[in-house]
């Protein structure tokens, strides 16, 4: 049976040089999480019932290749449960990458085995040493750990100044934001520490749910504020969040902060999903400070000027108009946010035009723009979860655990759901939050890695055979910061140009990892890969053959 | 009836019985006898034209003109009642009833200044002008206006409970609900706690966050009148007020056990199970009213919002789209439809219902804010503009209409009204936000009930 399974993961050959049109043969999805090592559960608050907000939020998960030995691993962070664990605690889990399509928990080895409320991971070589390191944000703390480039991480959270104790710490990315070389790091905060924790279920107006006490929040609980800390370039970071402006913007439940230079004007700017309050977008004024302007771009509220639960977030180019926009999910019985951007720098609720305003019923949270079947058209991947387990025992027709949902792009500004023929593994019903997409086994087509609560993740391969031709990108800057995030690549090919940029986190609480993948449609040529660079600098490369892994150097080129 | 407004009328104000109540000073010459005696029979022409004559020798005889006026009237002539009337000022004065009805024909020809100059002559101390007065400014949505007219009918007329109640009505749609409030005690203590007043108190009280007395009365209504249907739904809304959506749906079983057949019951309760999650509940209560009152819109419409929060919106239109095609025409069917169509990317069709909703009903502000939302879509800039300030005049808590107006004025270059829309929409969220999830479904609640209830009577 293991072998079995393995033998459908460990696809190493090139994939199918072929796409086709009917929606589900390029899409067919099990979970092999199982198979491949991916055992341990992980462990967020009650699984029957939740007493604060503090057990509903979950946790990420992110992909990189620690080791260096170019097979994608994995980190995934895990939570706890109040009342504690009579036997061993629940600890973030890494899963170094074999090669031969199973993963080995190396969690202690690496010295990550830290216990505690954990939430976000976002990845970034923050002292520009060529390994990649790692940030775990906590409710009570942020840990940074160093990659010591020998399989090993040290924590350097203290020495770094970035624990910040006290605090609800949600979601991370590294960016350099002042285009000095290194990376800083942006921690939104989720609400106010003791509050998650103060106020019994059912205590007060916004503690119940369809007639039901719940656990109260966010609404009605004290926001916090998100958190900028700006890299020294010795190892430490200072707290600039006021004189950046950061710290003014109050008001905001953040989950989820998404680096995209959306005015393309070379410097990063941010996108912080906010859950029941505007949603956040600061534009970078070059000069060490920001200007929030999400209301007035559009990002900030859907197209009834209506505050969303906003969770998870996905960047990309899903129109390719050159234009990165922006995907929110939220909570159910509302519908996600698709925010189209346009050229004047201002974006455009088109949710229900691209037909993702039907389903209704999911409360989601992890989501990427992912080209699932390689047509050179970025599909959506949501999945979703009730943050109540309390549902399971209501009269009401939802459900804690929900499936997760598949959305192809028709290439017509419109997607068409083909979750229910996308394979048993979109079927599968959990309680899911974290969401990341890598190819793990070098086969050219993305797997995605799923946070299920109270479970063990899930690890999903589209087993489906009839995909396009591929590339991916990995980038390493050299006068830029060495993870070259922040960088835009944009490919040209028969069938017209496709953008992206590397960034430390996205989805919800999770990285994608620093590599871009890119479908290519039918035929495998590029005309044309251009990369801007952070630090200002443009590469071009023509005619370049895809199906393969390009490694572009900021000062050597593709090598 | 959901809760619906009315106003309660003790006369009849048909032509011929007022024609019959004209002072026999009126009637002196064998022509006005004769054109009385064809009143008197019915023959209102044969008496017209016996009144033309005599208007046309002489125009100076107010009674035939007072007579021609009444007779214009009841035709619903109204200019022409109000010309003949204006020619009559002796009569008007000494039959108050008939200055009610001049004034009726100014304010719906002229202004509604002069016609409340009529009214403000009649005497105070007559009970059932000053009644009639007050009916009618109600009916024209003037409600300080009627409140005035009832107060001073109340000592007077000769039904006291009624005159306290229509003053009552009037002072809660002019929203002065502490004067509502102390109306209709004063008409408990007098021994007038009818159905109509107890359940008016009970709204009053909860509109003015006064719960725990509105519990007081309804509960005493309830014992009272156990088969009034308004006493659960007013109950039923001030729980969900306080976050007891449960306990209200346990209320309208209460009401259901008692009126099994009630239309409103059945609606209610498919609404709150509808709230509660429960979908497949609310659809059975829906289409079990449908098969008793095939007719009903009101519970196409509650089947097709269930049908909409289960993600079945093409069956949700087919059935509004049938709905359409059988029924009397529906501002709502029409809007909702649109709505799916929206959701469905499906501008074009939006349009086409979201055009004939407004000519159906003009005063609906959702149905402005989704077209300029369109329009502005389209490029239509000025069109989205004008539909968007339609919408907020109707309605100004629309934060729809305030966003798409500042999308609107921004592309328009109009950045400081922009901004001053988005300002808007800020401080709309904060008070929502402040509302809590069961104040704004008790809000939702309340435009969907008023939705069905203005929706097309069957």
């Amino acid at each position: 049976m293991v072998a079995a399974a393995l033998a459908g993961f460990a696809g190493y050959g090139a994939a199918t040089f072929a796409t086709n049109n009917t929606p589900g043969k390029a899409f067919h999805f099990d979970d092999v999480a199982a198979q491949v090592g991916l055992q341990t559960p992980i462990v967020y608050g009650g699984e029957q019932k939740q007493k604060f907000i503090l057990e509903t939020t979950g946790t990420g998960v992110a992909i990189f290749d620690f080791d260096q030995d170019t097979h994608p691993d994995i980190f995934f962070v895990n939570g706890s449960r109040l009342g504690g664990f009579a036997n061993r605690k629940p600890t973030n889990l890494l899963y170094r990458n074999l090669g031969d399509g199973t993963f080995r928990d190396v969690t202690q080895s690496a010295g990550l085995s830290r216990t505690g409320w954990g939430q976000a991971a976002c990845v970034g070589d923050y002292d520009n040493d060529g390994k990649t390191d790692l940030l775990v944000t906590y409710y009570g703390e942020n840990v940074l750990y160093r990659n010591l480039g020998d399989g090993k991480f040290s924590d350097v959270s203290e020495p770094a100044g970035i624990r910040n104790p006290g605090r609800w710490n949600s979601g991370c990315s590294f960016w350099d934001y002042d285009r000095d070389g290194d990376l800083d790091l942006f921690v939104a905060n989720y609400l106010d520490f003791k509050d998650a924790t103060h106020y019994e279920p059912g205590s007060g107006p916004n503690c119940r749910w369809k007639g039901m006490a719940v656990m109260c929040g966010p609404m009605g609980l004290k926001t916090s504020q998100n958190m900028l800390y700006r890299n020294n370039g010795d190892g430490t970071f200072s707290d600039v969040s006021a004189a950046a402006g950061v710290s003014k913007t109050t008001g905001c439940y953040g989950f989820m902060p998404v680096t995209i230079d959306f005015d393309q004007d070379g410097w990063p700017d941010l996108f912080v999903a906010c859950d029941s309050t505007p949603n956040l977008l600061y534009r970078n004024n070059q000069n060490g400070s920001f200007a929030e302007i999400g209301m007035e771009t559009g990002v900030a509220v859907n197209e009834d000027g209506k505050e969303q639960a906003s969770m998870g977030v996905a960047v990309g180019d899903y129109d390719r108009d050159g234009f990165l926009d922006l995907f929110v999910t939220n909570f159910s019985e509302d519908t996600p946010a698709l925010y189209r951007s346009s050229r004047d720098h201002t974006f455009t609720d088109a949710t229900y035009r691209a037909k993702l305003g039907l389903n209704t019923q999911f409360l989601s949270w992890g989501t990427a723009f992912a080209d699932l079947d390689q047509d050179g058209w970025k599909d959506l991947f949501i999945v979703s979860g009730h943050v109540y387990p309390e549902v399971d025992s209501h009269p009401s027709e939802t459900s804690y655990r929900q499936r997760r949902s598949v959305y192809r792009n028709l290439a017509n500004g419109s997607f068409q759901d083909i979750s229910t023929q996308a394979g048993p593994a979109i079927l599968a019903k959990k309680a899911s939050r974290g969401l990341a997409f890598e190819d793990l086994d070098h086969d050219g087509s993305l797997e995605a890695v799923v946070v299920n609560l109270n479970e063990a993740p899930s690890l999903l391969k589209n087993q489906a055979k009839d995909k396009g031709n591929w590339v991916i990108l990995q980038l390493e800057g050299s006068r830029s910061n060495r993870s070259a995030i922040g960088a835009r690549v944009q490919l040209t090919t028969e069938g017209g140009i496709q953008t992206d940029e590397i960034r430390s986190a996205s989805s919800f609480y999770s990285s994608n990892g620093l590599r871009l993948h890119f479908g290519l449609g039918g035929k495998p040529d590029i005309e044309k890969i251009e990369v801007f660079w952070p630090s200002g600098a443009r590469q071009a490369f023509g005619n370049v053959r895809g199906n393969r892994v390009i490694k572009v150097h900021e000062a050597h080129g593709i090598q | 009836m959901i809760s619906k407004i009315r106003f309660t009328s003790v006369l009849c104000l048909a032509a011929g019985l007022l024609l019959c109540r004209l002072p026999p000073a009126i009637c002196q010459s064998d022509r006005m006898t004769a054109a009385q005696s064809h009143l008197q029979a019915g023959r209102v022409e044969q008496a017209r034209k016996i009144l033309i004559e005599i208007v046309g020798q002489n125009p100076g005889q107010q009674s035939a003109q007072a007579l021609l006026g009444q007779i214009a009237f009841s035709r619903q002539q109204f200019g022409e009642a109000a010309d003949y009337f204006a020619k009559a000022p002796a009569i008007l004065t000494g039959t108050p009833l008939l200055r009610v009805n001049y004034a009726e024909a100014l304010l719906e020809t002229r202004s509604a200044a002069l016609a409340k100059g009529e009214l403000s002559s009649l005497p105070a101390n007559h009970g059932v002008a000053q009644f009639e007065a007050g009916l009618l400014l109600a009916r024209y949505g003037d409600f300080a206006g009627a409140e005035r007219h009832f107060l001073a009918a109340k000592p007077h007329y000769p039904k006291p409970d009624v005159a306290a109640y229509n003053l009552a009505l009037a002072q809660y749609s002019a929203g002065k609900l502490q004067e509502c409030s102390a109306t209709l005690e004063e008409a408990r203590k007098n021994g007038f706690g009818t159905a109509d007043v107890l359940n008016l108190l009970g709204q009053s009280y909860a509109e003015s966050e006064k719960n725990t007395l509105a519990v007081g009365v309804l509960k005493e209504a309830l014992r009272r009148y156990p088969k009034d249907e308004r006493n659960y739904i007013s109950f039923a809304r001030i729980l969900i007020d306080e976050d007891s959506t449960t306990e209200a749906l346990d209320l309208i079983d209460r009401g259901l056990a008692v009126l099994p057949s009630s239309p409103p019951l059945r609606l209610q309760r498919g609404y709150l199970l509808m709230t509660l999650g429960r979908h497949k509940e609310a659809e059975s209560d829906y289409r079990r009213l449908l098969a008793t009152s095939n007719e009903s819109n009101s519970a196409r419409i509650g089947l097709a919002f269930v049908l909409i929060q289960s993600q079945r919106q093409e069956l949700a239109a087919t059935l509004l789209e049938e709905a359409i095609k059988n029924s009397p025409p529906d501002y709502f069917c029409h809007y909702l439809l649109a709505e799916i169509y929206i959701r469905q990317g499906l501008d074009d069709q939006a349009q086409r219902h979201l055009i004939r909703a407004e000519s159906l009903q003009p005063q609906f502000a959702a149905v402005h804010s989704n077209l300029g939302k369109i329009y502005l879509r389209q490029g239509k800039l000025s069109d989205a503009i004008n539909e968007l300030e339609t919408a907020i005049q109707l309605d100004p808590a629309d934060t729809t209409a305030y966003y798409q107006l500042s999308i609107g004025y921004r592309k328009m270059g109009q950045a400081l009204k922009a901004q001053q829309a988005l300002a808007s929409v800020r401080r709309l969220n904060e008070m929502e936000r402040e509302l809590g999830t069961s104040r704004f479904l008790t809000r939702k609640l309340k435009t969907f009930q008023n939705a069905l209830a203005s929706s097309s009577p069957q």
